[in-house]
């Protein structure tokens, strides 16, 4: 944590909400996009994002500096998230069995695919992994937030953290090759500038 | 090692989570292992493509826009 991250929340807690505004507009985008990789859904994203807002407004005074603003304040979310999402969602609304993947001769640009294809993983992340492994992955992968960090947010122990990540990973990859994500994809680095170069 | 050890360290060797020893065992078997040479590239695959979630593009009107109706200060 720096020096001015401390320093703004000091101030936070003496009661400055410009120093709060400031803590929390450097990470607001962050969260939202947290909130809308885990739900898929903008406006849900939207909202918890201002309810944690709110929340961590109000916990301010109790937050001891144990781990980095961004840290706290994602782990609000997620407790959020948690608690107002419903896991079973209505399956068909977002079902890929609906998607057609566009044909050869009446190839889309290439955003399309893109878009289609991030769509696609989102679709996965929402349905087909358990919400554990979809929070540890998101918060790994999309987040760079280290292990002891998702220990942290996720509240569990580092060995579960461990295993939640790699159960993840491995569900997600099984999940992107036998699916129409892989079909995306290779439509995709087809016309890319080698996203699959490793 | 073998390729069930190799597979299920898969993860902490994306992440350099490993003791050097382990890591350089990991490795080898890899590379002299077809099977495990291919599950771990489509393994590093997978991961490269969900990352493309982090350039989604949220709407206009958020994280950005202060006079949003959604975006209100505390």
């Amino acid at each position: 944590m720096n020096a001015d991250e401390v320093s703004l929340i000091e101030e936070a807690k003496k009661g400055s909400r410009a120093a709060f505004n400031k803590l929390f507009s450097n990470e607001q985008k962050s969260v939202i996009n947290l909130m809308l990789q885990l739900t898929g859904d903008i406006a849900s994203a939207e909202d918890l994002a201002q309810e944690a807002m709110i929340i961590a407004y109000k916990k301010i005074m109790g937050f001891h500096l144990e781990s980095s603003f961004r840290t706290w304040l994602s782990k609000i979310a997620i407790n959020l998230f948690r608690a107002h999402y419903r896991e079973k969602r209505k399956h068909e609304t977002l079902c890929l069995e609906r998607v057609q993947i566009p044909s050869t001769e009446d190839r889309p640009e290439r955003v399309i695919i893109k878009r289609e294809l991030q769509w696609c993983i989102l679709h996965n992340l929402q349905h087909h992994l358990p919400k554990k492994y979809r929070l540890a992955l998101v918060l790994r992968d999309l987040h760079n937030f280290s292990y002891q960090e998702i220990s942290q947010i996720g509240g569990w122990n580092l060995a579960q953290t461990k295993i939640y990540i790699h159960r993840a990973r491995k569900k997600f990859k099984e999940r992107f090759i036998n699916g129409k994500c892989k079909a995306f994809a290779d439509d995709y680095t087809c016309v890319c500038e080698g996203i699959l170069d490793l | 090692m073998n390729c069930r050890k190799a597979k299920a360290l898969f993860s902490k060797l994306y992440d350099l989570e490993l003791n050097p020893e382990i890591q350089e065992a990991v490795n080898k078997h890899i590379a002299a292992c077809p099977d495990c040479r291919s599950q771990y590239t489509d393994f590093k695959k997978a991961i490269i493509i969900l990352r493309l979630l982090k350039k989604v593009e949220l709407p206009p009107h958020s994280a950005d826009d202060e006079s949003s109706s959604s975006q209100k200060k505390p």
